[in-house]
């Protein structure tokens, strides 16, 4: 099980480097959920999604709130079945290793967008 | 009326007479007193349970209210329990919305209750929260929310949340009830 963990860290440290080149073009499904999809091999398609949970107790009449952010990392097959899902919020190690990898497509998605600002902004 | 003189001077004798005793010393003095007093005695008796009857109601009413309030929050949950792993992002806010406006309507008069006070303000930001998560899911396409289990996954903690502070104010409601009945109960012996 650490073997297939390690692995699966390679992999998506594998990904990550992927996009921060570019070479791999994510769509955004919803202000914290990404998509990466290919058809080649064979059509599959990588979903990454930002959950922020938020834990309150009640201690000595002061609400305290704890906020945790985790990813969730799921792999789907061209028959829409999840060949991979991983809950960041349960192993430590996988969530780091996609905190990372948000980073990058959302920091993809910026230079984007001041990309296509530079296009349609008058030249001086 | 009166010819004689004679007449007169008696009668004029026994009205002085008359008058001359103090009125304490006749019956018919205490004979009102006593039904005055009586008549009194009992006013107030009636005054008091008059006023015992109107609290009793009041109370009742309370738990009538209360006992309404603990079916909504009853029902509120059974709702919050339904939550589909496959929820559209327009089902759930439709949910959200509606259990928003149900519970705030129902908490609402009791915000300033000291028992109640804590958990109303944390079941008020856990919704602030809910609607926060639901937010960062809203599709960007909406016509394509092709990904599944998205929306679940975004809400499912804050739902679990407002299931339990759901749960935290029944019971304290079943309590409050409790102990209206327990104040009404008159003390033996």
């Amino acid at each position: 099980m650490s073997h297939q963990k390690d692995e699966l860290i390679i992999y998506i440290n594998k990904i990550t480097e992927s996009t921060r080149l570019g070479e791999m073009l994510w769509t955004r499904i919803n202000p914290t959920t990404y998509t990466w999809s290919t058809d080649k091999p064979k059509p599959a398609k990588i979903i990454l999604q930002q959950v922020q949970r938020s834990t309150r107790r009640i201690i000595g009449g002061n609400i305290i709130v704890r906020t945790s952010t985790h990813y969730l990392f799921k792999v789907i097959d061209q028959h829409g079945q999840e060949v991979i899902a991983v809950d960041g919020s349960e192993d430590e190690s996988i969530n780091t290793s996609l905190s990372p990898l948000y980073e990058a497509i959302l920091s993809g998605f910026t230079q984007k967008g001041i990309e296509f600002l530079k296009t349609i902004l008058p030249d001086h | 009326m009166f010819s004689d003189p004679q007449q007169i001077e008696d009668t004029v004798s026994l009205i002085l007479r008359v008058i001359s005793k103090p009125f304490w010393q006749k019956l018919e003095f205490w004979i009102t007193i006593v039904i005055a007093v009586t008549g009194v005695i009992f006013s107030i008796l009636a005054f008091a349970e008059a006023r015992k009857a109107k609290r009793a109601a009041t109370e009742a009413g309370r738990t009538v209210k209360i006992q309404t309030i603990t079916i909504e929050l009853t029902e509120v949950s059974q709702k919050l329990d339904k939550l589909r792993p496959n929820i559209p992002f327009n089902e759930a806010r439709d949910m959200l919305t509606e259990i928003s406006r149900r519970l705030r309507r129902i908490i609402s008069p009791f915000q300033a209750d000291p028992d109640l006070k804590c958990h109303i303000d944390t079941l008020r930001e856990v919704l602030t929260g809910a609607k926060e998560s639901l937010n960062s899911v809203r599709p960007t396409d909406p016509a394509n929310e092709e990904t599944p289990y998205t929306v679940y996954y975004a809400i499912e903690s804050d739902f679990a949340s407002i299931n339990d502070c759901v749960a935290d104010l029944l019971g304290l409601f079943e309590k409050k009830t409790i102990n209206i009945g327990d104040d009404n109960v008159a003390p033996k012996g």
